[in-house]
């Protein structure tokens, strides 16, 4: 079980007041909420951005996390989705991943690895040399889907992976999320939109507006939002 | 007060390394060094009068008569300036402070041949935009960054037969920012040279570019684009060209009916219109 | 892999050390020593008289911890010239099998040479090419042998004595060195191989190399260097002259990693003929101060020339690299790739790009990355001079840093923050790394690795 229960700020400006919330495996959570709200702010925090002060705890499996860097947590077998991934020319993104795999989930043969990047790639129909160089929103966004595949992490924070994507890429973004949950992995999905959630069925669904959790509930909430938005809160 | 820069200071730029390459053919050299002898003595002999001071608080327009002048113009608050220089040989000294304002400058000289060297001092924003169209001539701009937020925008469109064109942009202090950008189309010669300097500790960004369209057979060109950078909170780019026109204009202009002639015309109009864009 | 390898010196006692400075006597010394005709000593000489007249370049890096008058000029190795390793002192031995030399030769090179301080001491090239009549060999032996070839290209049309202080002094006591030629059509499959080992302290090495490639050859040739770290600085004043006959191809690779105390002035400049073509490809890693830019000089039709480059300055490092290309005829290209780390050092790119007015059709893009860490620094001066109308020639320079993002974000994906920083510059460098031969890739990427996670 993936636990947050903290309070964010940066530079001393209060983002997120008190948020309570929890993943269990093999689950979807959803965060919804206006723009500005602290959404991604919270999936930054939880991963361990340097920039965010975290006061309060995050566990996962019973692992307190607050105190541990990125890498760490990645390898505890934690992934995040960036809403905005970077581009970084020249690095291929089998080299990469590899050295992710490795640092994740131990050493790897090339031959091994080229195996398990081939599958995860050719299923979701990505086909990338170097990490984002060149590629557009959607294609980004494919390229994190293919890294969330290869990882396979116990609980993976999707920031907007929704947003800026055509319905065949929402479709395929959806089914490996899917496949994830079903291997038992918890997932924690931030967005703004229904749209996404009708290929998904979120178990819990956790409103946060102006950095406070304002309702929780299940599917029925997401829809309830759907018909009278954000501003009853 | 005017800021202690000395004009043309890229004056002591050493090209002697660009010539340790000899050629079977003859060695083509442009006359940069002639020109800049000639700017010297300029100096030397400083017969410049003393600055007069304007201090400018809306749109003006300053109207110089007389081969020789100097200004400094003090602006504080928004407007565009624009200076008319007519004589048979122009050159203008201009120091121009900006503070906490934002300033279109726009020199135009008039003359056989006009030399124009201008420095700023920007707690602000400075827009400059020169248009070369002058037989022969020579544009020195020295702009400094010198407060937080400060940004400049130096556009130089070069029209003229023989230009020497030198702007440079120094970030003193972080948070500023630069544009240098430059169209030209030679008919005979030009001398471009930009140069960025970020100094240390300093995170700025700037970004130069440079087209030069050779327009004859016999026309020629140098660029030297210059980056200076000790910092490492930089994000900083350069680039230039030297090409004949564009053969997919040239084509489209064709398929309209646009004979050579009127396609140089046109390209002409375009860069000057173009130098003249906010 | 680490730095030792390359700054330990070697115990080798030489059989003759010239004592420090220059004088004309020591100049006719050389010349007497290698029994030379009297128009290689007119040349020594005419070097010699230039470079007392001319004044040290100052437009580049500081030079002033130079002292020319304490630097030793000649150190004859204690040893002959061999066609079999085994047959070298046992000290001289084991510094070029730690460095890997005889073991790459079994199986990546047609040919290898290898020099020590001032003189060749291992020279040899595989049956077949002499069949062919290649030639592969000491430039020493070469004025003895080869005269007619020498004479007609020996620093005349190619780097004349006069052309810069550096190359006078490099005239007057220039010593070893490779001498190529290959003939017309003779394609050599496997390239053939230097490496420069400079040991003396307070040394200079001024090898030359000479390379013909008649009407339609192939050739690959690579060049290694490295010396022993002491306190004073040493001075490296090679030059290189590359004869490019109509539709042959050269392509000449370097990878310079003289001890952090080296000044490296070198020269490097290749003639190309029509349709023929020259490839450079230089690493420049050590040294304090490096004054390197490979030129083309497309002198016929057709003619092409690319160059990249890599450097890396760290601490006390002043890298002043680029690339020259002179489009003398019409129809030619050129491109330049240059990229550039600076850790806490200072890098530079110098180029000069010059279309002459005969010159029509010619095509050139310059591309040059400059990668800031800690501090460092980097200047760019590209230089573009055209004289001709029916032209395209470009310039594009980028100065970053290692963005904290990216670093970020292989973090998140469990990578230590070092290792985030490692793998950023090597894709930063992947593209020039990836046109070099394969076992000089992956040397150049732990050179850098070294480098980048400081030593």
């Amino acid at each position: 079980m993936l636990k947050i229960n903290c309070s964010v700020s940066v530079k001393d400006k209060k983002i997120l007041d008190n948020v309570s919330l929890s993943v269990k495996p093999g689950t979807i959570h959803v965060v919804m909420g206006p723009n500005g709200a602290g959404k991604s702010t919270l999936s930054h925090a939880v991963m361990g951005d340097d920039r965010y002060t975290v006061e309060g705890s995050i566990k996962m499996d019973g692992d307190e996390l607050t105190s541990l860097p990125m890498d760490e947590r990645a390898r505890k077998g934690l992934f995040m989705s960036f809403q905005y991934p970077v581009e970084i020319p020249g690095l291929s993104m089998k080299k990469f991943l590899r050295a992710a795999y490795k640092s994740v989930h131990g050493d790897i043969t090339v031959m091994d690895f080229k195996k398990v990047y081939d599958t995860a790639s050719k299923s979701l129909g990505v086909h990338t040399k170097y990490v984002n160089d060149g590629a557009s929103g959607g294609q980004k966004k494919r390229n994190e889907m293919l890294q969330l595949k290869v990882l396979n992490p116990k609980y993976a924070l999707l920031d907007e992976t929704d947003s800026g994507l055509d319905v065949d890429a929402l479709k395929v973004v959806a089914q490996t999320v899917k496949d994830a949950v079903q291997d038992g992995c918890g997932v924690l999905l931030v967005t703004h939109y229904l749209k996404f959630l009708e290929y998904l069925q979120p178990d819990d669904v956790t409103v946060i507006v102006n950095g406070r959790v304002v309702e929780q509930g299940d599917i029925k909430l997401a829809q309830k939002i759907e018909v009278e938005g954000y501003s009853g809160y | 007060m005017i800021h202690d820069v000395k004009y043309g200071q890229g004056l002591s730029f050493d090209y002697s390394w660009i010539d340790s390459v000899e050629c079977d053919e003859a060695t083509y050299n442009v006359d940069t060094e002639h020109s800049e002898r000639m700017i010297e003595q300029d100096l030397l002999a400083d017969k410049h009068p003393l600055f007069s001071k304007i201090i400018v608080d809306s749109d003006k327009e300053i109207i110089v008569d007389g081969s020789l002048a100097s200004l400094h113009v003090v602006a504080n608050k928004d407007c565009t300036i624009i200076i008319r220089h007519t004589g048979k040989f122009t050159s203008l000294r201009l120091h121009c402070d900006v503070n906490q304002c934002t300033v279109n400058l726009v020199v135009i000289q008039k003359g056989e041949r006009c030399v124009q060297y201008k420095t700023v001092d920007c707690k602000g924003t400075i827009n400059i935009y020169d248009c070369l169209d002058q037989e022969w001539s020579q544009c020195y701009n020295d702009v400094n960054l010198l407060s937080e937020n400060a940004s400049s925008v130096q556009k130089t469109s070069t029209i003229g037969a023989y230009a020497n064109v030198y702007t440079r942009v120094y970030h003193h202090v972080s948070g500023t920012n630069s544009i240098m950008s430059s169209r030209s189309a030679v008919s005979n010669e030009l001398v471009y040279r930009g140069h960025i300097y970020i100094p240390e500790q300093v995170s700025a960004v700037s970004h130069q570019d440079c087209d030069i369209i050779l327009l004859n057979d016999d026309s020629k060109a140098v660029a030297l684009p210059i980056l200076d950078v000790t910092s490492q909170d930089v994000e900083c780019s350069h680039g230039a060209s030297i090409s004949t026109f564009d053969e997919t204009v040239v084509r489209y202009m064709s398929s309209r009916g646009v004979n050579q002639h009127a396609q140089k015309i046109l390209l002409i109009q375009s860069i000057k219109e173009w130098g003249m864009l906010p | 892999m680490n730095r030792e390898l390359y700054d330990k010196a070697d115990d080798h006692t030489p059989k003759f050390v010239s004592k420090p400075g220059i004088t004309e006597s020591l100049v006719r010394f050389i010349s007497n020593q290698k029994n030379e005709p009297g128009w290689m000593l007119q040349k020594r000489l005419q070097g010699f008289e230039l470079f007392k007249k001319t004044s040290v370049p100052t437009w580049g890096p500081d030079l002033s911890g130079l002292d020319l008058n304490k630097i030793v000029y000649y150190t004859d190795p204690n040893t002959k010239e061999t066609q079999n390793w085994d047959d070298l002192p046992q000290e001289i031995r084991d510094t070029f099998d730690k460095l890997g030399i005889p073991e790459a030769e079994k199986n990546l090179f047609m040919g290898v040479g290898a020099q020590y301080d001032s003189n060749v001491v291992y020279h040899n090239l595989h049956e077949s090419l002499k069949k062919q009549g290649v030639i592969f060999e000491n430039m020493d032996v070469a004025v003895q042998k080869y005269p007619n070839l020498v004479k007609k290209y020996f620093m005349t049309q190619c780097i004349p004595v006069n052309d810069h202080k550096f190359i006078m002094l490099h005239a007057a006591v220039w010593s070893g060195g490779t001498f190529i030629y290959v003939p017309k059509n003779v394609k050599v499959s496997l390239p053939l191989q230097a490496y420069f080992r400079m040991n003396q302290k307070d040394g200079g090495q001024f090898e030359h190399t000479l390379i013909i490639l008649d009407e339609g050859a192939e050739l690959e040739y690579i060049e290694g260097c490295s010396s022993p770290r002491y306190q004073q600085s040493s001075l490296h004043a090679g030059c290189v002259e590359l004869i490019v006959m109509p539709g042959a191809k050269m392509c000449y690779t370097s990878i310079e990693n003289w001890s952090k105390n080296v000044y490296n002035l070198n020269t490097k400049r290749a003639i190309v003929h029509k349709d023929a073509r020259v490839e450079w490809v230089n690493g420049n890693m050590g040294s304090t101060r490096t004054m390197l830019y490979p030129t083309s000089v497309l002198i016929g039709e057709g003619a092409s020339s690319e160059s990249v480059g890599i450097a890396f300055a760290g601490e006390g490092q002043d890298q002043d690299t680029g690339s020259k290309v002179i489009h003398a005829a019409s129809n030619t290209k050129s491109v330049i790739i240059a990229k550039s780390i600076s850790k806490t050092g200072c890098s530079s790119y110098r180029g000069l790009v010059k279309v002459m007015p005969s010159a029509k059709n010619v095509s050139s893009t310059v591309q040059c990355d400059a990668l800031l860490m800690d501090g460092g620094q980097t200047k760019t001066y590209p230089y573009m001079q055209v004289a001709q109308k029916d032209v395209k020639v470009s310039h594009e320079a980028t100065v970053s840093r290692v963005n904290d993002d990216q670093v970020r974000y292989l973090q998140s994906r469990g990578l230590s923050e070092d290792d985030a920083r490692k793998y950023i510059v090597s894709g930063f460098v992947e593209p020039i790394v990836r046109s070099m031969p394969f076992e000089y890739a992956v040397e150049l990427n732990k050179l850098i690795e070294l480098e980048v996670t400081g030593l």
